[in-house]
């Protein structure tokens, strides 16, 4: 009934029936649908396990970037034989699906040292030679310009990797045009999270993150002209939710299933925000267009757009990383941060009692409650982060 | 008292027992070690009390950290001497740090938090051993706010990440000598230093020489310590004496024939790390089972099986600066590289010290070796036809696993080998 009454209020069958084929793009049994069509055309998929990675350079090269993710269900025993279970969870999902073929239809991947987990997976996914070709980037992890510079020579690195994968020369036109169309890409997401500002957001935040994934695991063309289409509709749809109060922001890395944001909206609150790297830190930043008269300062824009994201806890950035989220907080009228910290990933585990403190002290409420990688222990998350959000109310 | 002064206390019981009953088995050498370690926790206890001098982390960095007047701080080094730790997960809990973190990376912090150990009065926080040590040098400055810098290695050697490595140490010498009073980089000293290491490094090289004699000339808890180079000491002069005696009684024992063990059946390489709760290896020797080495991240290059060290020009085919230097040890840890690494070189150190079969320790929490365990066992068995056992354990968490369950993996692990090599 409330589905049909969400219907008939947003007038629109078809944007609607589109909308609900994106969100749902993430699901196990979807995921990889978008890039097995492009594959049927002749053309190369790449991999990418961390938004570290320049996707402009991989498109201009004529293939799909493609987010990694790993399988949502419980268990990993193939994985660990290679990976103890006290250990990334996402790494440990991602290896299962690799061991169960998910991605033999990759024609390459690529990693950087986001985290050492993630050489490690790397490590072990070249070991298996199940991909034709694989290429890694150093990632320097803090903000000073020895590491920006550093940034930027593997940055040059990873363009000659890909320009060898598609055994083509990428055009100075070409990379300029791909760089354009990201930026677009992300001018277009802001647009969608400006709309979280409402009071009544058209979107829910499992929704939202849902649409992200979705941008994340099909041809960004693709995806710019149906969100371009779309947002007229989402600036006057109405999301279902019964509540839109209290107003969390979601703070996490490798959260990539919508359902944990739907568990957490589920008790009685509205995700207006995230930080997440599938989510507002994917997305955030744009490169910078002026004076891009040469593949060389393309790669060096480029370089310096990765390299600034907003971090995540992986980085040593960890002043900026509370000054954005306490930003993030104020421009979306948030009432309380709520960190769900993967298990086993130590960056993340390792910044929490910093991250929190900071966020008290900027008297911003903050709880924090580690999860699985695949959606598990519902009952109990949904029992603290209740008790969580009726403290905020 | 606090763990630095409950140390101290330790180190003199230490001497005097050696004094008095000394172990045959064990190295007369570290008597001199003792001493060493006597006068660094007094220094570090001087510098907490009296602040006569700026303390820093000193882990692999100490050549630059002793060259600009820190007294340095082994925080790892001091976090395994806990042996068991209890009281220090509990706080870690208590803080909201993680416990299934890699003991010694969280337990340090701890042990700061508890002021059982000095923060220092500057942080250099780095990944050149493993990215969990980056994440606790980064708590550790941010928790009691301290300045800190983040210095990273590269992926890999070469010269391009030499030079990145020796760029970020310019400029941390700038923020140390901009942040902390008193502090001054001393070429002069650190050239002093370099040519001490040096020397123990050539002392650590006929070491491993000898490592490989049969018998077995090191007992395992003494091939089991890690090395530290003489920069780590108040005095490193005296620290080359340890070495230099160190080398001497295993040439001595080698020429009596001097084995540590009855009747020599096997000798397995142990990997990684181990509990430090217990003595693993009382079991393995009853079996005639002997340990010649650790293999750690840098094993292979501090011992000379793989990689050349200070002041060689072969690496790189010129001289180093002394900086360089400093880069070239901070940028080769084969656990901070990439797996590739790490898996050649302990198959290298099996071949070096002709193994019949590896212990790798399983460490929870260990982002640097935990995920290669199983593609080190396989390829020790592919190409070296040796078996590996992967033992699962904590360093310092006696509860995670027991000294009895340990001892039966390890016995089992043994018979398995025996069977191999047609001795059982």
């Amino acid at each position: 009934m409330e589905e049909l009454w969400v219907y008939l209020l947003n007038g629109g069958e078809a944007m609607e029936n589109d909308l609900q084929g994106w969100l749902s793009l993430s699901r196990d049994d979807r995921r990889a649908e978008r890039a097995l069509a492009w594959k049927e055309t002749g053309r190369k998929v790449v991999g990418l396990l961390c938004s570290y990675i320049p996707e402009e350079i991989v498109h201009a090269a004529g293939m799909l970037p493609w987010r990694i993710v790993g399988a949502h269900r419980p268990g990993t025993p193939r994985a660990d034989v290679y990976r103890p279970p006290h250990t990334c969870l996402y790494c440990n999902h991602v290896l299962e699906s690799l061991l169960t073929g998910e991605y033999d239809f990759l024609d390459a991947v690529v990693a950087t040292s986001w985290d050492q987990d993630l050489v490690r997976l790397w490590d072990v996914w070249k070991y298996l030679g199940k991909t034709p070709a694989m290429h890694i980037i150093h990632l320097p992890l803090s903000n000073s310009a020895t590491h920006k510079k550093q940034f930027a020579k593997e940055v040059k690195k990873f363009f000659t990797f890909i320009e060898n994968l598609a055994g083509r020369k990428i055009t100075e036109e070409a990379l300029f045009d791909s760089i354009k169309l990201f930026n677009r890409f992300r001018g277009l997401l802001h647009r969608v999270y400006e709309l979280r500002k409402h009071e009544n957001p058209p979107l829910s935040g499992s929704e939202v993150l849902a649409l992200t994934m979705a941008s994340l695991l099909m041809p960004k063309d693709e995806f710019v002209t149906g969100l371009e289409g779309l947002l007229p509709y989402l600036e006057k749809r109405v999301n279902s939710l019964p509540v839109h109060t209290p107003r969390l922001l979601v703070s996490s890395d490798r959260l990539d299933d919508p359902q944990y944001l739907k568990v957490v909206e589920e008790t009685g609150c509205l995700v207006a925000m995230d930080d997440l790297d599938a989510g507002s830190r994917y997305f955030w930043r744009s490169t910078e267009t002026e004076g891009l008269n040469s593949l060389e300062a393309m790669l060096e824009a480029l370089a310096y757009r990765y390299h600034d994201q907003p971090a995540g806890p992986a980085l040593m950035t960890w002043v900026e990383q509370v000054e954005q989220v306490a930003a993030w907080v104020k421009a979306f009228n948030i009432q309380g941060v709520l960190e769900l910290p993967l298990m086993y990933s130590r960056s993340r585990q390792m910044r929490a009692p910093y991250f929190r403190d900071k966020l008290s002290a900027l008297g911003i409420p903050v709880a924090g409650f580690e999860r699985d990688y695949h959606l598990a222990n519902v009952g109990q998350l949904k029992t603290r982060i209740g008790a969580f959000v009726e403290m905020l109310q | 008292m606090t763990w630095l002064e409950r140390e101290i206390e330790r180190n003199k019981k230490r001497l005097a027992k050696i004094e008095a009953n000394p172990d045959q088995t064990m190295l007369r050498a570290n008597k001199l070690l003792y001493e060493m370690e006597l006068d660094l926790r007094k220094a570090q206890l001087e510098a907490w009390r009296t602040h006569n001098q700026p303390m820093a982390n000193s882990e692999y960095a100490t050549a630059l950290i002793s060259a600009m007047g820190f007294v340095g701080l082994d925080l790892m080094g001091s976090a395994d001497r806990t042996r068991l730790a209890n009281e220090y997960f509990d706080i870690i809990r208590a803080k909201g740090f993680p416990d299934t973190a890699c003991d010694r990376t969280i337990v340090c912090l701890a042990m700061c938090i508890n002021e059982d150990y000095p923060p220092p009065d500057i942080v250099l926080a780095h990944n050149t051993a493993c990215h969990m040590e980056l994440t606790s040098f980064k708590a550790i400055g941010e928790y009691f706010n301290k300045p800190v810098f983040t210095l990273n290695g590269g992926l890999g050697a070469s010269e391009d990440s030499l030079r990145f490595v020796t760029d970020q140490i310019e400029e941390f010498i700038q923020f140390a000598e901009a942040k902390v009073p008193g502090v001054r980089y001393d070429e002069e000293r650190m050239i002093e230093i370099l040519e001490i290491e040096s020397q123990a490094q050539q002392y650590m090289r006929e070491i491993n020489q000898l490592r490989s004699h049969v018998p077995c000339l090191l007992s395992a808890l003494d091939a089991f310590r890690l090395p530290r180079f003489p920069s780590y000491y108040p005095s490193p002069r005296q620290a080359l004496n340890y070495f230099e005696a160190w080398r001497d009684e295993m040439m001595a024992r080698a020429e009596k024939g001097i084995g540590v063990l009855e009747e020599e059946k096997l000798r397995l390489l142990w990997v990684v790390t181990g509990p430090f709760y217990f003595n693993p290896f009382i079991v393995l020797a009853k079996r005639g089972v002997a340990v010649p080495a650790l293999q750690f991240g840098w094993m292979t290059r501090v011992f000379g099986i793989q990689y050349y060290n200070f002041l060689d020009e072969e690496e790189y085919g010129r001289k180093l600066t002394p900086l360089e230097e400093q880069a070239r040890l901070l940028n080769s840890n084969s656990w901070a590289v990439l797996g590739e690494t790490w898996v050649n070189d302990t198959l290298e150190a099996c071949r070096n010290l002709k193994v019949d079969g590896m212990v790798y320790y399983v460490q929870i929490g260990c982002t640097a070796s935990a995920g290669l365990g199983r593609i080190v066992a396989e390829e020790a068995e592919k190409q070296l036809g040796i078996p590996t056992l992967l033992m699962e354990g904590r360093q310092l968490d006696a509860q995670f696993k027991s000294q009895a369950e340990c001892e039966q993996e390890l016995e089992a692990f043994v018979d398995l080998c025996l069977s191999r090599k047609g001795l059982l």
